[in-house]
Order: C-alpha cells, then sequence, then structure tokens
C-alpha cells in the first residue's frame, strides 16, 4: 500500500505554474527518488506535503487520508536550503528541534546521545554551533531530521555540503532508516546517488512529471541495443558487410584484446547477435549496454523541452 | 538606556569651559567699568587711542574679540564687534545684554532727574512682580459643601510626564520592533526557518517572537516602575515629588502598558513583514520608511499637542491608530474622556489585528523567497496566495 499519495495537485505563483496536475505514489519502505532540473517543481512538491505551503487543487493523502496539521509530526524534513541558530549551543539547538517535533526533553536527550556518539559529535554538545566545521553541523541538522522518528523522511539535496566519506556515511544512514521501515523520498541533481540508494523514481520537468517508476525499470524500458563486446581477432571485415544489421558506436584495440560497442539495427535477441559475432572471433565479453539513470535524465529532459 | 536621553541633554546645559578674552575700546565713555566678567566672557577695556593696534593684533595679545562702542551709540544703538573667528552665539549675547542693560539704565537715570521724585529709583524696581499662579482640577462631582472638589494639579509635572511617557513609547518601538526585525533577517540569512517552519506554523514562528520581546519590553518596564515607586518612597518629600504625585498616576499607567503593547503590536508585525520580504538589512530600509513615518510624525507633533492637549490635532491624531500610541499619552495625564479611550482603542485594537493578518500572509511566502528584493506589487500579490 502506498505511504503517500498526491492527486492532481496544482499549484501557481502569480504567473508561474510550479506544479501541473501531478499524481504520485509512494510505496511504504522505500527510497523514493525525485528528479528533475531546476525550477521543475520539486521543492514546490516537497512544501506541499511539508504543509509550509498549500496546492491550489488536488490533494495530498498519508496512509489513506487526507494530510491534517498533525502529520507534521510524522515527517522528518532536511530542506535544501537549511541552517541552525549559529550563536546557539549544539546540544541545546538539537533539543529544541526535537520539542518543535512533539518530543519531550528527557527523550531527545537519550536519542540523541547515540547520534551523536555516532557522528562523533560528542565533545562538541557545549560548544557554539559556529565553531563546528560544516560538515559537521550538517551532521548536527540530519539527526535533528530523524531524531523523531518519522515513518517519512524528505531529503532535499542530502549530499551537498559533505566531503565523500562523509556522503558515504550518510548514504547508509539513509538506507539503515529505510531498512528499519521508513520510507524516504530523496530529491537530487546527484545521479550516481540515485541508482544506487533509491528504488523508485520520479522525473519532473517545468511543472509537470514526465516519468515514474522503479530504478531498474525504468533503466530496461530505456534500452536502446547497444552491446559492448570484448573478442580476440579481426572484425573489421564483417562489420563492412554487416553494415544492414547494426552501426558500430565505438571500436577500441588494446594490447590483449579488441572491444566494440555496437547499436543492432533490429530488435535482435542478445543470444541472435552473440551467435552471429561468435561464428567471426573469440569472445572474452558480452554485455548488453544499461542506459544510465544520468542518460536517462538527460535525454528525457532534452526531448521533453524539444 | 537612560544614558541616550541624559547625555545629550547635560551636554546641551553645559557651559563651554573656556572663558574668551574680549577686549573693549568704548568711545562713548558709557559703559565705563560696567561690563561683568562670567565664565563665558572676560572683558578688558583698553585706551581709545590702541583701537587700531588692538583690532589688527587681536590674537597676538590674546584676545579672542574687540567691541567697538561708538561715541553716538545712544542714538544709533549700534556697537561693533571683530573677532579672529566667527563670534559664537554666548558671547554675542552677553555683550548684547550687558550693553543694552547699561543703555536702558542710562537712560532712566536722565527721567528719574528730570521727574524729581524721591526713591524713584528704587519704587520703580519694586514694581517688578512675579506671581506664583497655583492650578488645580475641578471634579466633576461637587462635594457635600456644595464647593466643587478641586485638586491641586501641575502643569509642568503633567507635560513631563506626556512628554515622557509618549517617548518611552516611541522609543521601546522602535527597539523591540527592531529586534524582531533582526530576528527574521537573521532566521531567513541562516536558512533556518525553513526547518522550523517545518514544524511550526509561519505565523506562529512570528507571533511566537513579536510575543517574546515584548514580554522582555513589560519585565523591563516592571523593573523600572518598581525602580522608580522604590526610589520615591524612599525620598524626603520635595516640591517636584508632590508635583509629579499630583498627577493621577493610574490612567497613566494603564494607558502606558495598554498603548505600548497595542502599538508595538502593529509596528513589530509590520516590521516583521518587512523583513520576511527581503534578503539583507541593507535592503530594509527602503521598506522600512514609509511604515515608520507615522511614528516619526508623531513624535514630532508631540510636543505641540501637550501644549493643547485638548485641541483639535490632539483629539485627532489620539483616534488615528497609527499616531495614537504616542499621542495619546500626551493627552493622558492631563485627563480625557471615556470616550476618547473607547475611539482610540478600539480603532487601534482593530487596526493592529488586521496589520497581523497581513503580516502574515507576507510573512508566510516573503520567508521562504530568495534571490530577489520584491516590489510592493508583488508583496501585495502574497496577500492573495493560499495557505
Amino acid at each position: 500500500m502506498p505511504l503517500l499519495q498526491a492527486e492532481n495537485i496544482n499549484k501557481n505563483y502569480s504567473g508561474h505554474q510550479a506544479l501541473t496536475d501531478v499524481n504520485l505514489s509512494i510505496e511504504e519502505g522505500k527510497v523514493f527518488g525525485l528528479l528533475g532540473p531546476n525550477g521543475a517543481g520539486k521543492t514546490t512538491f516537497i512544501r506541499i506535503i511539508n504543509q509550509i505551503t498549500g496546492p491550489d487543487s488536488g490533494k495530498i493523502l498519508l496512509n489513506g487520508q487526507a494530510l491534517k496539521p498533525e502529520d507534521i509530526y510524522r515527517i522528518g524534513y532536511l530542506p535544501e536550503e537549511r541552517g541552525l541558530y549559529p550563536k546557539m549551543k549544539v546540544g541545546e539547538q538539537a533539543i529544541y528541534l526535537a520539542q518543535l517535533k512533539g518530543l519531550d526533553k528527557h527523550t531527545a536527550i537519550k536519542r540523541l546521545k547515540p547520534w551523536f556518539d555516532k557522528f562523533e559529535l560528542m565533545p562538541w554538545w557545549n560548544k557554539n554551533l559556529n565553531e563546528l566545521s560544516k560538515g559537521m553541523q550538517q551532521k548536527v541538522q540530519f539527526i535533528s531530521t530523524v531524531l523523531h522518528e518519522p515513518e517519512l523522511l524528505i531529503f532535499d539535496e542530502p549530499f551537498s555540503g559533505f566531503d565523500p566519506i562523509n556522503t558515504n556515511l550518510l548514504k547508509q544512514e539513509i538506507l539503515n532508516l529505510r531498512d528499519k521501515g521508513a520510507t524516504i523520498i530523496f530529491s537530487t541533481h546527484n545521479m550516481a546517488s540515485v541508482e544506487e540508494v533509491c528504488d523508485d523514481i520520479a522525473l519532473f520537468n517545468k511543472s509537470k512529471k514526465i516519468i515514474e517508476g522503479g530504478v531498474q525499470e525504468i533503466r530496461r524500458s530505456h534500452r536502446s541495443n547497444v552491446y559492448n563486446v570484448s573478442y580476440l581477432g579481426d572484425l573489421n571485415g564483417f562489420a563492412e558487410t554487416n553494415k544492414g544489421l547494426f552501426e558500430v558506436l565505438s571500436q577500441e584495440t588494446t594490447e590483449w584484446e579488441n572491444k566494440i560497442t555496437l547499436k543492432t539495427r533490429t530488435a535482435d535477441k542478445d543470444n541472435e547477435l552473440l551467435k552471429t559475432l561468435m561464428k567471426e572471433v573469440e569472445i572474452t565479453a558480452f554485455e548488453e549496454h544499461m542506459p544510465s539513470m544520468n542518460e536517462i535524465f538527460v535525454s528525457l529532459v532534452e526531448n521533453a523541452n524539444s | 538606556m537612560g544614558g541616550v536621553m541624559v547625555i545629550p541633554a547635560w551636554l546641551a546645559s553645559r557651559d563651554s569651559t573656556d572663558t574668551k578674552m574680549v577686549a573693549v575700546c568704548d568711545h562713548s565713555g558709557l559703559v565705563h567699568h560696567k561690563l561683568n566678567n562670567n565664565k563665558t566672557v572676560q572683558y578688558t577695556e583698553i585706551e581709545t587711542s590702541l583701537e587700531n593696534e588692538y583690532k589688527n593684533n587681536l590674537e597676538a595679545k590674546g584676545f579672542f574679540a574687540i567691541v567697538i562702542i561708538p561715541t553716538d551709540v545712544k542714538e544709533s544703538s549700534q556697537i561693533d564687534v571683530y573677532g579672529i573667528k566667527q563670534i559664537n552665539i554666548d558671547v554675542k549675547e552677553n555683550i548684547n545684554w550687558q550693553v543694552n542693560q547699561i543703555l536702558e539704565k542710562d537712560k532712566l537715570k536722565a527721567i528719574y532727574a528730570e521727574a524729581n521724585i524721591p526713591d524713584l529709583e528704587q519704587r520703580i524696581a519694586d514694581t517688578k512682580t512675579r506671581v506664583k499662579v497655583n492650578t488645580y482640577k475641578v471634579g466633576k462631582e461637587t462635594s457635600k459643601t456644595g464647593e466643587p472638589q478641586a485638586e491641586a494639579s501641575s502643569t509642568e509635572a503633567t507635560m513631563v510626564i506626556a512628554y515622557a511617557t509618549g517617548f518611552i513609547i516611541y522609543m521601546f518601538i522602535f527597539m523591540y520592533g527592531g529586534m524582531v526585525m533582526r530576528g527574521v533577517v537573521e532566521e531567513k540569512q541562516n536558512r533556518i526557518v525553513e526547518v522550523i517552519i517545518s514544524s511550526v506554523k509561519p505565523v506562529q514562528l512570528m507571533m511566537g517572537k513579536i510575543i517574546g520581546l515584548v514580554a522582555v519590553g513589560l519585565t523591563q518596564v516592571g523593573v523600572w516602575i518598581i525602580l522608580l515607586s522604590i526610589i520615591s518612597s524612599s525620598l524626603p518629600s520635595s516640591n517636584i515629588l508632590t508635583a509629579v504625585l499630583s498627577v493621577e498616576m493610574g490612567p497613566v499607567v494603564i494607558g502606558f502598558i495598554l498603548y505600548f503593547i497595542l502599538g508595538y503590536l502593529l509596528y513589530s508585525s509590520l516590521m516583521a513583514a518587512i523583513a520576511s520580504a527581503v534578503d539583507s538589512q541593507e535592503d530594509m530600509q527602503q521598506f522600512m520608511l514609509p511604515v515608520v513615518l507615522p511614528l516619526i510624525i508623531a513624535i514630532m507633533i508631540l510636543m505641540n499637542i501637550i501644549k493643547e492637549p485638548d485641541g483639535a490635532l490632539a483629539i485627532w491624531t489620539s483616534y488615528i491608530p497609527f499616531l495614537s500610541p504616542v499621542t495619546m499619552m500626551a493627552r493622558i495625564p492631563s485627563g480625557i474622556e471615556w470616550y476618547d479611550w473607547a475611539i482610540s482603542l478600539s480603532l487601534l485594537i482593530l487596526t493592529t489585528l488586521g496589520c497581523i493578518w497581513v503580516a502574515a500572509k507576507i510573512y508566510r511566502t516573503g520567508i521562504l523567497m530568495y534571490g530577489k528584493k520584491p516590489s510592493w506589487k508583488e508583496i501585495g500579490k502574497w496577500l492573495k496566495y493560499k495557505g
């Protein structure tokens, strides 16, 4: 059952259409990637879920029921534009933010301790926030987002401002949270992280959702009959005579093997192509090229804009 | 903060410390030995023949200025002063006043001599009279004896209280309104605001800030009132104290607290809205002026109202919501009618509620707008956005 459903969401800011008829369904216990170029409407959509702003029409259902003001306690939100009070003590601030999300002080402290230990922030508990490095401030912010153990977590560009080591740490924590049962909405431009982290995605462009589905499913459906082949021997003559069957996209010769990238003109079966090639040369590796999310993202957005 | 009011007043009331040396060249012989020295000016008479020598070497001879009194001063009523620098007002007035006195006396002397009345000079001096005006306020009810109830009152104390309370409200609105504004801009610049408003409603955040700061302000006022009452009760009874206490303090205190809270809510909510719409303290100036202009006008006309607390200007401005927090305080100490309270307060309360509503709408949208400075027109559009 979907945890969150959006039905025909429209939002207009004085003449600027931010969202047009957006329908979405986010499954419970999955990491859902919200992708799209700048200004596509992702942040507006996230703000509507957080009830920071309301839709002009349409509705959001959480567990099948229309959003209520109390639902904010079931959501954890890490905005893209984020910050904390620079002159407030780290611990005090974390407790304050937890209290805003409905935790009492005692529970907040009890839950903060393990997180602070894990992220090595304990020595900074009584320091002012502006004494911390940017990365550490982001960790405090992350902890504040997840501390009230919400069912739905929303991360808007969570990795901006993190070094690669901390990015991995954070990625791991996000997956841990999912494994513990949280549903996660993940908005980003970083396509590599989408493949690693997301189960499902939706792609937004110019206020509209243009695609939605599982990451593997989408990649599979965007296959374009391109194959990477490594072989021993000579294929030049064969390629020349079979121009009608396939197109050579690139060719490379190394010391111990040759590589070729082919695009078949007919939607051929993998085995058929392999059989044909096997007759000519000795195959050392054969793989269908799966488009990366990055390629799909770029081509879809370009198609939509042209 | 008291220093802000006291120091300029103290500086203004101080006499300048260095004494100016002034040479006097008296061709008429009238002024001879009659000029008195004081802290500001010290006079030295010189030989009339040396006039030009002194005039040309003033600085070398250690003088600041030279006064030339012509022979026909009584007829022409003109004297000349040459100085090494611009003659300042203290020196000029001192010379002017002293020479006037001397010439007047001289003219009077001639009249006394002519009239030939014994002790005329003394008798005329005795005609100078100073009458003390005791002021009373007549009550509405008459006492059992049939005489109207009248209380001793003090015009001066009433004026001082009127000015002080009006000014303090003006200052507090600026001070605490400014704090609200800085808080809002800081939260927007730190970008913490989106984190907070995903937990509380924007209007709650705004009102929380405004109410929190007014609580600080009222605590401060409370401390002042307690301190003042301790000081005044421990002081020996004096004229000033009796004068101040002759003003009915109940309405003043109630009025002060009501008009301070309402005026502050009115202005600080608008200031919060403005602060939410801009990205930086610098951009704020442009939007600030139209908002605080009425407050500045109120403080400018405050003195006129105090002089005539029942005049048309006073009555009308004490009804206008954006002015009344300051102007009403100028009227309360001299006593106002119940309908003055009713009209002024109800208009102010309605306007304040309206402004908070408008401010909340602007704030909610403005706080998440980054990048460009909005125009008034755009801010107007924000009012129509759906929550």
